[in-house]
């Protein structure tokens, strides 16, 4: 089992005041610090929140914010990618800036980081990006949006019913709508798969 | 089952959840990926694997979904045949004898009592001819096999020299001692399947609603019986080629009495990684397949002498097989009967394989090596590579599916028989490396580049020697394609075909093998393997390097999985990394890899 070290993240926060590849190394090593304290479950949701979050900061997350800033868009996107291993409130509102990236790629990763905190804001945020130009960045909401939402039988869920409808009946891309299509079963809850709740952000 | 119900299946297995399988590719890329991953990491960051299992997880889904097959689906132009795409598939069928891990622990006490040997005795000397890789007869053990110690030998030998190759059952004592042991199996541990490429392909192509026909020479009831109903089978007749149904049983008339026709068969031993014999462990999954040659039902065959019958020309006699109930096999369009105590055996002539042509729109060949185009006995081969001559003057596609070598072969006789004539092949990846390592074959490797770009090497070289437009190297990690000079679109559609033959092959080889096969297809395991992207990162890096370009081709051949060529005599290639399933126990892959490389030749729309 791998301990998330408080100095190793420390470290590589540092890096983040660096411009360039400096700064690009140091986002990938705390993404890679997420992506092993998943361990062996294929956890959808990294499991660097809890402990890394404590570690950070309010200087440290500024830093993190700051590169979602960057003029690269690879730094962009690897800063957006972190922030979805990190979760948090903060996270939300700034990944729910940039899915109005220029930049396709980033876009993605922003809605995969989003997908991956979840809770309201999240689904607000990935409600927007289902006029996305880009098809993939189209379906990888839509199925979060499906995922979210899994068995919920609340109020929230209506608003992203409706979305996932429209898109099911509307959308320009077949590979959309299947995904659409798709994502209004898992709203049943039909596929019992991933648990993941829509109203618990990480 | 018809198309619409597998084709539902298959959108079931493209639509199960796909987070875990990214986050699991993830972490081992992560982890385990080795320095090309980590170099792809230092400059496009981490995010770039989710970007491209995200491209290819979009590419697979719609590859798999009705409206990807449709746009595969396009039929091909005129010539007056029907329009949908019509195939033919020779010259392989075969009865596979399935026998898996467990009745494979029972081989080596066989072995050692029949060869009055101890178990240590046996492993030391069967280790001894594994180690040489010579048979109990100085010959290669990928060649033929004499005596129960040749089996173990065989089996050692491949353990740790993969791929398995298919040596032929030398004598008829062992053909009866191996009958025995498959005889004495406890039920259960035997399956008998439809194998060889041809007639697996037909049934398959058959089922997608393309005309499909495979030939093949000999088509016993054993055969026919494991066939689906909507493939035909060619027939050659005196003046008249016709198509009947694979389920018919074909049949010959001798001395007043109508028989049915000799079965071709194999015995496949198949293991999984890990498994021990004796002391020895196999390093990986395999299976090696001992060879027989076609055989009555009966035990006797009604005739003792042969002749064979060129295109033009006077009638040869050529030596009978020893044993009384063995047939002879010829690759090639070869009709045949038997007359008195004699069997006949006709190469087709020109006209009529310009006729066969001209009936269809691919012509796909399998069973073919550099031995197949030997100098043999009545001048067999040249009468198959005239007869590819009259194949190749016609407008429908030709495709070679290649097998592999030993290392005392040359590559020369395969070259000079069909070298500039075929535009469109398949090999293995392991038998591409026998054929480029061959004496008179030396291919410029990069010996500091991985070993996936060092494959593409050897099918660029084979690619040139051989004068082909296309070839299709099927793997275990990525499925490499070359064309030449293809366009963006070609190598799209090249990557969809390929990923739908993966998707409807899975169903095939678990519905030859399980009853309730679309409960197993329905919860298929995750089917991206990170092992496949490591290697298409790997290439992409080496072929970044060696054309001196930057970031940019590599970002884009690892998301679409393709790089043009760089010259206009050039190759376009694209890199699959294979999306397969682990199977459930108990299913036989025999043959996948040049399954998957005839149904993809069909959507590829070359």
């Amino acid at each position: 089992m791998y301990t998330i070290n408080q100095s190793e993240i420390g470290q590589w926060v540092d890096l983040l005041e660096e411009k360039g590849a400096a700064r690009l190394h140091a986002l990938s090593q705390l993404g890679r610090i997420g992506v092993r304290a998943r361990g062996h479950r294929s956890l959808r949701r990294g499991s660097l929140h809890n402990a890394a979050r404590s570690f950070l900061t309010s200087a440290d997350q500024a830093q993190l914010l700051e590169a979602l800033s960057d003029s690269a868009p690879v730094v962009r996107r690897e800063a957006a990618f972190v922030l979805g291993e990190l979760g948090g409130e903060t996270a939300i509102s700034a990944l729910g800036r940039l899915i109005a990236d220029p930049n396709a790629d980033v876009r993605l990763i922003a809605v995969d980081a989003l997908a991956k905190i979840g809770g309201p804001q999240a689904v607000q945020a990935l409600s927007q990006t289902t006029h996305d130009d880009s098809e993939l960045v189209r379906a990888r909401a839509v199925h979060a949006l499906g995922q979210l939402g899994r068995g919920e039988q609340g109020p929230e869920v209506k608003p992203i019913r409706e979305t996932l409808t429209r898109i099911r009946e509307g959308d320009a891309s077949a590979y959309v709508r299947d995904a659409a299509r798709e994502a209004l079963v898992a709203l049943k809850g039909e596929d019992v798969g991933v648990s993941t709740h829509i109203l618990e952000p990480l | 089952m018809i198309l619409s119900d597998k084709l539902r299946i298959l959108r079931l297995i493209s639509e199960q959840p796909f987070e875990e399988q990214e986050a699991e590719v993830l972490r081992r890329l992560c982890q385990e990926g080795g320095l090309y991953t980590e170099r792809m990491i230092e400059r496009l960051g981490l995010s770039q694997i989710v970007l491209l299992l995200s491209q290819w997880h979009a590419c697979f889904r719609k590859s798999l979904s009705r409206g990807g097959i449709t746009s595969l689906s396009a039929p091909p132009r005129g010539r007056g045949l029907e329009p949908r795409p019509t195939v033919l598939c020779a010259f392989t069928s075969v009865l596979d004898r399935v026998v898996d891990q467990a009745a494979l622990d029972q081989l080596f006490p066989w072995a050692a009592g029949l060869m009055g040997l101890s178990p240590d005795e046996l492993l030391e000397r069967a280790a001894r001819h594994a180690m040489s890789g010579r048979n109990s007869q100085g010959g290669s053990l990928s060649a033929v096999v004499h005596d129960p110690l040749d089996v173990v030998a065989a089996l050692l030998y491949f353990f740790h020299h993969p791929p398995a190759l298919k040596p032929v059952i030398g004598n008829l004592t062992l053909r009866h001692q191996l009958e025995a042991f498959l005889a004495e199996l406890p039920p259960g541990q035997l399956r008998q399947v439809l194998g060889g490429a041809s007639a697996v392909a037909a049934d398959i192509l058959a089922e997608l609603e393309v005309e499909a026909r495979f030939y093949t020479l000999y088509h016993s009831p054993a055969q026919a019986q494991r066939h689906g109903p909507l493939a035909r089978r060619l027939d050659l007749e005196p003046g008249q080629i016709t198509y009947r149904p694979a389920q018919r049983v074909g049949t010959y008339d001798a001395a007043s009495l109508t028989l049915a026709h000799p079965t071709a068969s194999s015995i496949a031993f198949v293991y999984q990684e890990g498994f021990t014999l004796g002391n020895v462990q196999a390093p990986q999954a395999d299976g090696v397949i001992f060879r027989r040659a076609p055989q009555s039902k009966n035990e006797e065959r009604p005739w003792d002498r042969i002749r064979l019958h060129p295109a033009r020309g006077q009638a040869v006699a050529l030596s009978a097989p020893d044993a009384e109930d063995e047939w002879l096999w010829l690759p090639g369009f070869v009709r045949w009967w038997v007359e008195g105590s004699t069997l006949h055996l006709a190469f087709a002539d020109e006209e009529t394989v310009r006729r066969i042509a001209a009936d269809h729109h691919y012509l796909i060949l399998s069973g073919l090596s550099p031995a197949t185009f030997a100098p043999r006995e009545g001048g067999a081969a040249k009468e198959l590579a005239a007869q590819m001559c009259s194949l190749a003057e016609g407008e429908a596609t030709l495709h070679l599916e290649l097998g592999g070598a030993v290392p005392e072969e040359t590559i020369a006789p395969l070259a000079e028989a069909i070298g500039g004539m075929v535009p469109s092949a398949g090999i293995n990846d392991n038998e591409l490396a026998l054929l480029t390592s061959l004496s008179d074959f030396w291919v410029p490797i990069s010996l500091n580049r991985s070993a996936v770009f060092q494959r593409y090497q050897r099918a660029v070289a084979l690619t040139q020697r051989l004068g082909l437009q296309r070839l299709y190297v099927h793997g275990n990690d990525v499925d490499l394609i070359l064309r030449q000079n293809g366009s963006p679109e070609a190598m799209r559609r090249e990557i969809q075909a390929d990923l739908f033959a993966k998707g409807v092959v899975v169903l095939a080889i678990l519905q030859r093998s399980l009853e309730d096969w679309p409960s197993h297809a329905i919860q298929l395991a995750p089917v991206l393997l990170w092992k496949g992207f490591q290697a298409l990162i790997a290439f992409a890096w080496d072929l970044v390097d060696q054309r001196g370009r930057d970031e940019t081709l590599f970002k884009g051949l690892v998301e679409s999985g393709y790089a043009l060529a760089d010259s206009p005599e050039g190759y376009a290639v694209a890199v699959v990394p294979v999306m397969w399933p682990t199977l459930p126990p108990g299913v036989y892959p025999g043959g996948a890899g040049d399954i998957c490389s005839s149904v993809s030749l069909v959507y590829a729309g070359f």
